[in-house]
């Protein structure tokens, strides 16, 4: 079996406001001393197929990003299993987007076995390299609900004795 | 007559939309329009014209690396500066592996599914298709329980629901010729590509530090440290051997499956090689010195340009000969928008006089795109690796010759098919395969250089701003795997004062030009044959075969879905013979429902 590993994936465009929160928040994760260091942050930003080399044998993904789902500014959206089918995340070149690279990484048999999709409903998506209030808000709930998500992801880990984790050590420079 | 407009236009890089005129089943004008503005140009004026590279490199993110190339070119060209023969090399291996992957992720990623039913490769025997793959290849993936292991994942994908890659696919088109075990036999490839290129493209992620966009260009050279002894230096003994692997599994995938897969498929569409024709010039600016960039003879894919389909003329190409026209494009110029101006006297002055969005068709008699029109002595080109193969074989160059023959020995018939949809597919095989063979060559002499103890990988001569001329102007010429990419650049005072980037995709996508002659894609349209307007597959197989490349800017997707395939909407012409689909949200259940 192959060992536990752990990743968490920002999405978004720095330069569209409240779409850059995903990519905020690996920023805070990186900083904040709680966050286990065995745990891989990956600023994906606005690749697509380029992020099927990281996410090689990631077992349990986490990713975050601005989603439009017509809720209200702000509100956080949880999303697992069936649910991550045709989210509107972010595309990319190619408009190729998250749900792509998860059909990708399936197809190639190497897809997490365990995704969950943690949003933020955007108030504005238009040119500008700040939050609106409203998302900078939501960002520490996003950090807050990340680190949850994580620290439940590694006590199963340890509980099920699966394997050790696989310490995250220098990332390839690869993003490709 | 109707109007059928497609917009956006997916599975390419950028923004793009195309409007036909269809009558009687076949288009008889099109109209290509760039629908985002790119303003690097403008962004570099008063930078240090050493770092522009950095900045020009952003233009995209999939012909990533290109815009890096293009830029410190024309800064060494405008300053005088020569590069180490290490610099070359790396220059050269960066690129040439660029070429391939762009080349295999094209047709596996972006064009295949125009030509294969997802749909039908479920009802594929696989003992058949297993039968069909090894009569064409010595790929060991072939067994019949492989593709059935594929088919398996393609079914459980399809019952999940999550269609995802294949989710924009025109199925049961009646355009769609291929058998089902060819249909599997394609999707299987598919699969294998996506491995194929993410393990490749590491030999960018160690040459430039990551990928993409690259870190370790410097005009006058590299940044990557080359030493022989030295473990942490970028390029040693070791990372050689890596490279040969790299380059050794590349090759296999592109002639075990890449070539015989393109061959399999064109057997099926071979009428395609009588659609798409297009404008009939060629133009090339030659690219991979194995010498100085300023010795053109000596490049490994040739200069040149083919006029009018004549093959057996090869002209020489003079860079001042090409000059942009903005007469049906969103700028304006301070000499009146009917003339052209030369790159070295460029002008970028966005003006839009389009409608507001959103829109249903462009005044196509006015300015009706973000691109302008490039021309080469007043004349439109095609530019790509179609041009690059046909001025490579009009040259006589050897290799390309046999290979180029090769193909058109298998399918019986004269180069001239070669000026088609299916043409453009297969000149891009023929370019992977040779540059395949070209790759070990730059390693071998890199290897061998280290080896010599020749280990410069930079000239810092005039590195120091104090060296230059007050002011002095260049330009750097490229041929990335979309085509002739150009950029040029004048300094003044140390600082940028003017910068011009023609792309590719300008070549190939622009407007009309102020003497009403079409571009690349507007002409290659002609005559393509249309079976179901609101289904334009046809034309997108044609657009798709240029490899479009559209300036990138990202945008998040509306919840509607709208963005989420393509949309074509057949509009209604003033006699109303035809219907608008209701509105976005039809469209997109419509899109949804009916994928798979």
């Amino acid at each position: 079996m192959n060992p536990a590993r752990i990743a968490v994936l920002g999405l978004g465009n720095l330069m569209r406001t409240d779409d850059a929160v995903g990519m905020l928040a690996i920023q805070q994760l990186r900083a904040d001393p709680r966050f286990p260091r065995c745990v891989s942050l990956i600023e994906g930003g606005t690749l697509g197929l380029d992020l099927l080399h990281p996410l090689d044998g990631v077992t349990h993904l986490l990713a975050l990003d601005a989603i439009d789902a017509g809720a209200t500014p702000g509100t956080l959206l949880r999303f697992a299993g069936d649910e991550i089918v045709d989210l509107p995340i972010s595309k990319s070149v190619h408009l190729l987007g998250f749900s792509d690279l998860i059909g990708a990484a399936r197809l190639t048999g190497r897809a997490p076995a365990e995704i969950v999709v943690l949003g933020v409903q955007p108030e504005i998506i238009g040119w500008g390299t700040q939050l609106t209030a409203t998302a900078e808000g939501a960002l520490a709930a996003l950090v807050e609900t990340a680190i949850a998500q994580v620290s439940r992801w590694t006590q199963e880990i340890e509980r099920a004795q699966i394997d050790v984790l696989v310490p995250a050590g220098e990332p390839e420079p690869a993003v490709a | 007559m109707a109007r059928v407009v497609i917009d956006p236009v997916t599975r390419i890089e950028g923004h793009l939309r195309i409007e036909t005129e269809v009558n009687g089943g076949r288009v008889t004008d099109a109209w290509s329009s760039g629908t985002m503005f790119r303003g690097i140009e403008l962004i570099l004026r008063g930078r240090d014209p050493r770092e522009a590279w950095i900045w020009a490199q952003r233009i995209c993110g999939v012909c990533t690396t290109v815009h890096a190339l293009a830029s410190v070119r024309a800064v060494e060209n405008a300053l005088g500066i020569d590069i180490p023969d290490n610099a070359r090399l790396v220059r050269n291996i960066i690129a040439g592996a660029q070429n391939v992957q762009d080349h295999v992720i094209h047709f596996y990623h972006l064009h295949a599914l125009d030509w294969v039913d997802v749909t039908l490769a479920l009802k594929a025997d696989p003992a058949k298709t297993s039968q069909l793959a090894q009569s064409i290849s010595e790929w060991p993936k072939s067994s019949a329980t492989y593709f059935k292991g594929v088919q398996d994942r393609v079914k459980a994908l399809v019952a999940s629901r999550q269609l995802s890659l294949f989710s924009s696919g025109d199925w049961g088109h009646p355009a769609y010729q291929l058998p089902p075990e060819a249909n599997l036999l394609a999707v299987a490839h598919y699969i294998e590509a996506l491995d194929m290129q993410r393990d490749f493209i590491r030999i960018h992620a160690v040459l430039g530090g990551k990928n993409p966009h690259l870190q370790t260009y410097l005009v006058g050279g590299m940044s990557t440290a080359i030493d022989g002894n030295e473990p942490e230096a970028v390029i040693n003994p070791e990372r050689i051997t890596l490279f040969n692997e790299l380059a050794a599994r590349a090759k296999t995938f592109v002639q075990q499956v890449y070539v015989p897969d393109v061959l399999a498929v064109a057997s099926f569409y071979k009428e395609w090689f009588g659609y798409g024709e297009g404008l009939g010039n060629f133009m090339a600016y030659g690219d991979f010195p194995s010498g100085s960039i300023n010795d053109p003879s000596d490049f490994f894919f040739p200069r040149g340009v083919i006029l009018g389909r004549d093959l057996a003329t090869v002209h020489p190409v003079d860079p001042g000969k090409i000059a942009e026209y903005v007469t049906h494009s969103w700028y304006e110029y301070s000499v009146g928008d009917q003339a052209s101006r030369r790159p070295a006297e460029g002008e970028t002055s966005p003006k839009y006089s389009g409608p507001k969005p959103p829109y249903l068709v462009l005044d196509t008699d006015a300015k009706y795109s973000w691109l302008k029109s490039p021309r080469y002595d007043d004349k439109p080109m095609e530019v790509g690796p179609l041009a690059r193969t046909l001025v490579a074989y009009a040259s006589g160059d050897a290799q390309v010759k046999k290979s180029v023959d090769a193909v058109l020995a298998k399918f019986n018939a004269p180069p001239t098919v070669l000026f088609s949809t299916l043409g453009r597919i297969a000149a891009r095989a023929i370019e992977a395969d040779i540059m395949v063979e070209k790759l070990p060559e730059w390693i071998a002499q890199l290897d061998d250089n280290m080896a010599h103890g020749d280990v410069r990988i930079h000239n810092g001569d005039k590195w120091d701003p104090e060296s230059w001329p007050k002011s002095c102007a260049g330009f750097g010429l490229e041929e990335a795997p979309r085509g002739s990419l150009g950029h040029w650049v004048e300094i003044e005072n140390k600082k940028i004062v003017n910068y011009q980037c023609i792309v590719p995709s300008t070549w190939n996508a622009g407007p009309r030009d102020a003497h009403g002659q079409r571009g690349a894609y507007e002409a290659a349209l002609l005559n393509t044959p249309i079976a179901d307007p609101e289904r334009p597959l046809e034309v997108l197989r044609t657009v798709h075969s240029f490899d479009p490349c559209l300036a990138c800017a990202v945008h998040v997707v509306d919840g509607k879905g709208r963005s989420y395939g393509r949309e074509a909407e057949a509009v209604p012409d003033s006699e109303g013979t035809t219907s608008l689909p209701a509105d976005s949200a039809a469209l997109y259940k419509a899109a949804v429902q009916g994928g798979l």
